[in-house]
């Protein structure tokens, strides 16, 4: 109590100068008082703070409520992957709502690519792997090509990655050659990766500025796809401009 | 992609601002998710460690002295996954692999240091706000009354129904006293 009331006198600025050199001195050689020094310090911090503290709190909780909505596991099977890509068709339309207000281009506000998330695969090739994802997450594409031309090289049924390396291409204005990728698995059977594939190839026609071929590819996505109201919005866009 | 710069995240979860902080979200977010996902974690545990590991930030150089000099966003990460790691231990998901193990990924990365202490100051504000409200009515509005500029003892003996200015000093320091008896108390428990 004796020791609170000091530090209290201290912190508030009321001790005289006298008063206050002795007790800075006596700081130095004693660690509990140094130590009590510190949580009233941090005691004071609460107070002044913690509202700002609680309304931080709810605001990230808003934020991660929106950002992490989807529910999955690990993305392991075929099964799995397709929950992924359907909750990734709906993360892109939030994410682009997002952006809409911030970005200049619409290439740049449309072409927010979700994140590559690699199976964990063989413990081989797992390093590399999770090197390109998280080059590919931080948008440093140069990184992430050769690793995933690697990996698409030994793996050229896993139509996914093909689809994400497209992207890295598309990202490095190698467009031509991405719009290839996505034309060939644009015919997949597997619906997700279909669906992907197209609105990939639309972006790549954007980013080209070549509004023409984007809208056409836009009007081609159908329904069913879980592109197809982002697609919709895009369009709307593109003949209001 | 222009990202604002590593100052301007710290300002922002410092003094507010929700579209630098959204941003945050945007840029770390997707890499926080897929390593969760990759380690035994799900979308809700993605989540919580996001929110936890801006937190401790917060708590470590907010209303502090500390500069803060390091890479914002490999400092969330690091953050991050020791406590993703702390919380596998303890449930024991991942009783195959040894803590070294564990913990041994993080060794090499730059902002350990400065992510173990992040670490601790929101341990240590969470235990002082939750002890904070296990004190008196009286002790919180007297303690807020204090701190929110209202600082004439005198009003706030009027106010609060204490008889006198120097017996609200008492009461101040009672009050400080019984919340640091209560931290300490509750502190060790935690850790």
């Amino acid at each position: 109590m004796e020791a609170t009331k000091r530090i209290d006198k201290y912190l508030s600025g009321q001790m005289d100068a006298d008063e206050k050199a002795a007790f800075e001195q006596e700081l130095k050689a004693n660690e509990s008082l140094a130590e009590e020094l510190a949580l009233q310090k941090d005691m004071n911090r609460f107070l002044q703070g913690h509202r700002r503290r609680d309304a931080l709190k709810s605001e990230l909780d808003a934020l991660g409520a929106e950002f992490f909505s989807q529910k999955s596991g690990k993305v392991v099977s075929m099964a799995g992957r397709r929950r992924w890509m359907l909750a990734i068709a709906a993360t892109v339309l939030v994410l682009v709502v997002a952006w809409l207000a911030l970005r200049p281009s619409l290439y740049e506000q449309y072409a927010v690519h979700p994140p590559l998330a690699l199976v964990e695969k063989s413990s081989a090739t797992a390093n590399d792997l999770s090197m390109a994802e998280q080059a590919f997450n931080h948008g440093d594409y140069e990184k992430a090509l050769p690793i995933l031309q690697e990996y698409v090289a030994g793996n050229p049924t896993d139509d996914l990655v093909k689809v994400y390396l497209g992207i890295a291409k598309m990202e490095l204005g190698e467009t031509p050659e991405a719009r290839e990728i996505f034309t060939s698995l644009a015919t997949s059977t597997a619906p997700e990766i279909r669906d992907f594939a197209v609105w990939n190839l639309a972006l790549s026609y954007l980013k080209d500025g070549d509004e023409a071929n984007c809208s056409k590819v836009l009007r081609s996505i159908p329904a069913d796809s879980g592109y197809y109201q982002i697609a919709q919005q895009l369009l709307e866009r593109l003949n209001g401009e | 992609m222009n990202w604002q710069s590593d100052e301007t995240y710290l300002k922002a979860l410092c003094g507010g601002n929700s579209g630098v902080l959204r941003e945050i979200y945007r840029r770390f977010a997707p890499q926080l998710r897929s390593w969760v996902l990759r380690n035994n974690g799900d979308e809700d545990d993605a989540k919580d460690l996001m929110q936890d590991a801006l937190m401790a930030i917060y708590d470590r150089y907010c209303g502090k002295d500390f500069q803060f000099t390091g890479n914002f966003g490999g400092l969330l990460m690091v953050i991050a996954k020791r406590m993703w790691f702390d919380q596998l231990s303890k449930k024991k998901r991942r009783q195959s692999i040894r803590k070294e193990e564990l913990y041994g990924q993080l060794e090499e990365e730059p902002e350990l240091e400065a992510a173990e202490s992040a670490m601790l100051e929101k341990q240590r504000m969470d235990t002082l706000a939750r002890v904070f409200d296990l004190l008196s009515d009286q002790c919180r509005q007297l303690l807020t009354l204090f701190t929110e500029g209202k600082k004439d003892p005198d009003k706030i003996a009027a106010q609060l129904g204490i008889p006198s200015a120097n017996a609200v000093y008492q009461a101040k320091h009672r009050c400080l006293a019984r919340w640091k008896k209560l931290f300490y108390q509750h502190h060790k428990n935690d850790s």
